[in-house]
């Protein structure tokens, strides 16, 4: 078979942090090539520099044996690779066929829309695909999924050579799935070549002809998929553990309760219970869409919440905002780390008080030699790397953006700390560091919930796991024993 | 030992500040050579006394504008709400003590202050929007409030103080309106530099949602330079009526132009988060001495306004190019 793609020693670096450690692989012109790992395992770095997203430190691409170089996203569109993405991109005012049309050549004559042939030409690609959505439908009117469906629609007019399909399934239904799995065979029937990804393994045994397995920005293995079973993948996929970056965990049980969440019911989450005692790490795993983060922000008070109620040492709270939260004891450490986490302009000393700005300042003036030493003690004592207190955090690393965080949390003392994804895009070192600080809050009789996606870490450091999918507690692990990945694994996808 | 590491810390702050102000004195530099080469007056003892007392009004108002930059708003109203204070005391004068007419004054100016702060902060609408519309609001409340006349104050009793204000001089030497601005810019610098407010505004500015999600009552903290800016809108339209001597509906005009392009040509950012305070002093003087020797030179009114259009834009691209710098 001709190799359509060749991929041969791409490198990948975010600052620190190496995202992809010199990737080969081979793409066969027709076949569907699954492409299977972890979060955070490079899959999509991978394919943005396919898709011209993002630019490869080292390495060559082959493009049907000549060497390519792809610039940009629009170079890799001329070259025939298209991308669906997770989330579709379209004008909601417009109408299902202008949105398919939009960027097309044969959209306007002459400066004018000639409505009948766009709406007729736009109808035959719909029925073509067998999806069930009228042409002259506004988008807007249209769900999530049907969206996503049009697009991919889009997609396929510009007779790609490649497709890219990034997690298509994650807002689909089980029909859309099916009209999704149609229009794929069909474009494999046309001869395409598919990139799939995505985290439900049983997709992955039905359609592709290969699946390469990824894993810490390596490529892993490619396994024919003849004879595979789910086991053998996830072994692929999670590999050796390292357990030595994790502290020691200290014995339960905890009996003194510090937070106890009861009937959490919002539009993402549903029903979900639980409490955390002091001192105890709590770890919540679960997929991507899992709704980790909105159970997160609906404890926080971010989010609004339909029904349920909170008990700090026993005591029923109100919480309706972060700042009532953090007067509860409360402190979330969030996963956006630039968006929500550091005021990237201002210096480390500020965003670290931020965290309890009251104590810092008397009748509104900034208490100056408190706030300072306080600083620099803290920046000492968890080793933020910065020649001053005064160093923007625009200026810092991912790890050390994340410890400025942790010093702001440890300033507001909370009696509960949420960790929402605290080692993402940061290197092993101040990994190890940030979970040593994690034992140490703990260890102080501080209640820690981590919120991650890296199983391994999440089982490494959590005293007990509890398991998200689509919103709701699928398991709750609380025997060290118990908590392998192979379990979290069978929580997280269970029945589907 | 501690003090020590303090001071070579200020050390580094200052410099920081200087650092982050290169361009604006550059310019400032530039634009004084050029106008002591262009205009033998220029340099003049009284050509600079007069011309610190011409910026007086925009640079009070300025110090507002700033702080409302800072958390990435915009302020349109200012002029319309100089305007509103400025005849509201002209009126008062004529019944009340000149105290309690100018404090009224400025009062009413707060509250125009509280009212863009809570309609941006509490029901969200968009600063341009929301300003823009008290912009309006408060010009037909000048004209309205006058009858589209204009008020001489200097006939009625017991104005001698409300003249010290507008025309005195303190010590014999230092004229009033240029002691308060000076005041008003050194309580601004306070402020902005070691106060609460001041660390919140650049945290609202710089990541409103990081600031909220650390606690930080953003809705609060988001009205008070909206109030702040009222506060010194009323003043500058007090101060400015003293000076003029009238109360007019239609004075104002174009302050808020003045009062952005002066802050955003001291180098702070229109998307929010950055700026020093010093470039308020420096960006107020820019404009002031162009103004200054434009005059001088005998330029007339409408083209030194085609140019002030254009150092608009020029600021505006050259802080663009730093921000795009930074990324």
């Amino acid at each position: 078979m001709n190799r359509i793609l060749s991929l041969k020693g791409i490198e990948k670096y975010f600052q620190a942090v190496h995202a992809l450690k010199k990737i080969d692989l081979d793409i066969y012109e027709g076949e569907t090539l699954a492409l299977v790992g972890e979060n955070g395992a490079g899959k999509s770095t991978l394919m943005k520099i396919l898709t011209g997203a993002h630019k490869k430190d080292a390495g060559t691409i082959l493009l049907n044996g000549k060497e390519t170089e792809i610039g940009s996203p629009l170079q890799a569109k001329r070259l025939g690779i298209y991308q669906a993405y997770q989330r579709a991109e379209y004008v909601p005012e417009l109408t299902v066929a202008e949105n398919i049309f939009l960027g097309e050549k044969g959209y306007t004559k002459g400066g004018f829309v000639p409505w009948k042939a766009v709406y007729a030409k736009a109808q035959q690609s719909l029925d073509e695909y067998g999806l069930p959505i009228r042409a002259k439908t506004k988008m807007k009117d249209l769900s999530v999924a049907q969206c996503q469906l049009v697009t991919i629609v889009k997609m396929l007019r510009q007779n790609p050579r490649i497709v890219i399909f990034d997690e298509p399934t994650a807002v689909l239904s089980d029909n859309e799935v099916d009209i999704l799995f149609r229009m794929i065979e069909q474009i494999q029937a046309a001869g395409t070549t598919i990139i799939y990804i995505s985290h439900r393994l049983e997709e992955i045994f039905k359609i592709s002809h290969r699946v390469a397995v990824m894993r810490d920005g390596a490529m892993v293995t490619v396994l024919e998929n003849k004879n595979l079973t789910n086991d053998m993948l996830v072994n692929h996929m999670l590999g050796r553990k390292l357990t030595t970056m994790f502290p020691q965990k200290r014995k339960g049980p905890f009996p003194e309760e510090a937070i106890r969440i009861e009937g959490f019911t919002n539009e993402n989450i549903h029903d979900i219970s639980f409490r955390v005692g002091k001192g105890e790490i709590l770890g919540i795993v679960g997929l991507v869409g899992s709704k980790r983060t909105e159970l997160a922000r609906a404890i926080y008070g971010i989010d609004r919440l339909e029904s349920g109620s909170v008990y700090m040492e026993g005591t029923p709270v109100k919480i309706r905002s972060p700042y009532e939260a953090i007067k509860n004891g409360i402190f979330l450490a969030p996963e956006d780390r630039k968006g929500e986490g550091v005021v990237a302009e201002r210096s480390i000393k500020e965003n670290v008080t931020y965290g309890d700005i009251n104590r810092f300042f008397s009748f509104g003036m900034v208490k100056r030699r408190q706030e300072t030493e306080y600083v620099n003690e803290i920046k000492e004592q968890i080793h933020i790397k910065a020649p001053s207190i005064e160093t923007l955090c625009r200026q810092l690393s991912g790890g050390n953006q994340q410890k400025v965080v942790v010093a702001k949390a440890l300033t507001a003392k909370p009696k509960v700390l949420i960790f929402d994804e605290p080692t993402q895009g940061i290197d092993v070192g101040a990994k190890a560091e940030i979970y040593t600080l994690i034992h140490q809050l703990a260890g102080q009789g501080t209640a820690v919930i981590v919120i991650s996606s890296e199983t391994e870490e999440a089982i490494g450091i959590a005293d007990r796991l509890l398991v998200m999918r689509e919103g709701r507690i699928s398991g709750m692990l609380t025997e060290e024993q118990d908590m392998t990945s192979e379990n979290i694994i069978a929580f997280m996808y269970r029945s589907n | 030992m501690a003090g020590k590491k303090e001071e070579t810390k200020e050390l580094s702050g200052f410099s920081q500040a200087l650092k982050s102000q290169m361009i604006p004195l550059a310019v400032l530099v530039l634009i004084i050579v050029i106008s002591s080469a262009a205009s033998p007056v220029f340099l003049t003892k009284s050509n600079f006394e007069n011309l610190v007392l011409q910026m007086a009004v925009s640079m009070i108002v300025s110090c507002g504008m700033f702080t409302i930059l800072l958390t990435g708003g915009i302020d349109l109203s200012v002029g319309s709400v100089a305007a509103v204070a400025g005849v509201m005391a002209s009126t008062w004068l004529e019944s009340h003590h000149w105290a309690a007419a100018g404090f009224m004054a400025v009062l009413v100016g707060t509250l125009f202050g509280i009212l863009n702060g809570l309609l941006v902060s509490k029901l969200k609408v968009a600063p341009f929007i929301t300003t823009l519309g008290t912009m309006y609001f408060a010009r037909g409340m000048a004209y309205w409030f006058t009858s589209a006349k204009t008020i001489q104050w200097t006939g009625f009793d017991n104005v001698a103080g409300f003249k010290m204000l507008g025309g005195g001089r303190l010590f014999g030497f230092l004229p009033v309106p240029t002691l308060i601005w000076i005041l008003v810019f050194a309580l601004t610098v306070i402020l902005i530099k070691f106060s609460k407010f001041g660390r919140i505004c650049y945290a609202i500015g710089g990541n409103e949602e990081a600031a909220r999600l650390s606690g930080i009552k953003t809705g609060f903290y988001k009205v008070l330079p909206y109030a702040f800016t009222g506060l010194l809108a009323g003043l500058g339209g007090v101060v400015l009526a003293a000076r003029l001597g009238v109360g007019s509906p239609a004075s104002g005009d174009g302050l808020e132009m003045d009062c952005i392009t002066a802050v955003v040509v001291g180098g702070t950012s229109l998307s929010g988060g950055s700026g020093n305070v010093l470039g308020i002093l420096i960006g107020a003087f820019i404009l002031a001495i162009i103004t200054n020797i434009l005059n001088l030179c005998n330029v007339p009114a409408y083209p030194q306004q085609m140019l002030k259009g254009a150092i608009i834009i020029a600021a505006v691209i050259l802080s663009t190019i730093k921000e795009k710098k930074k990324q």
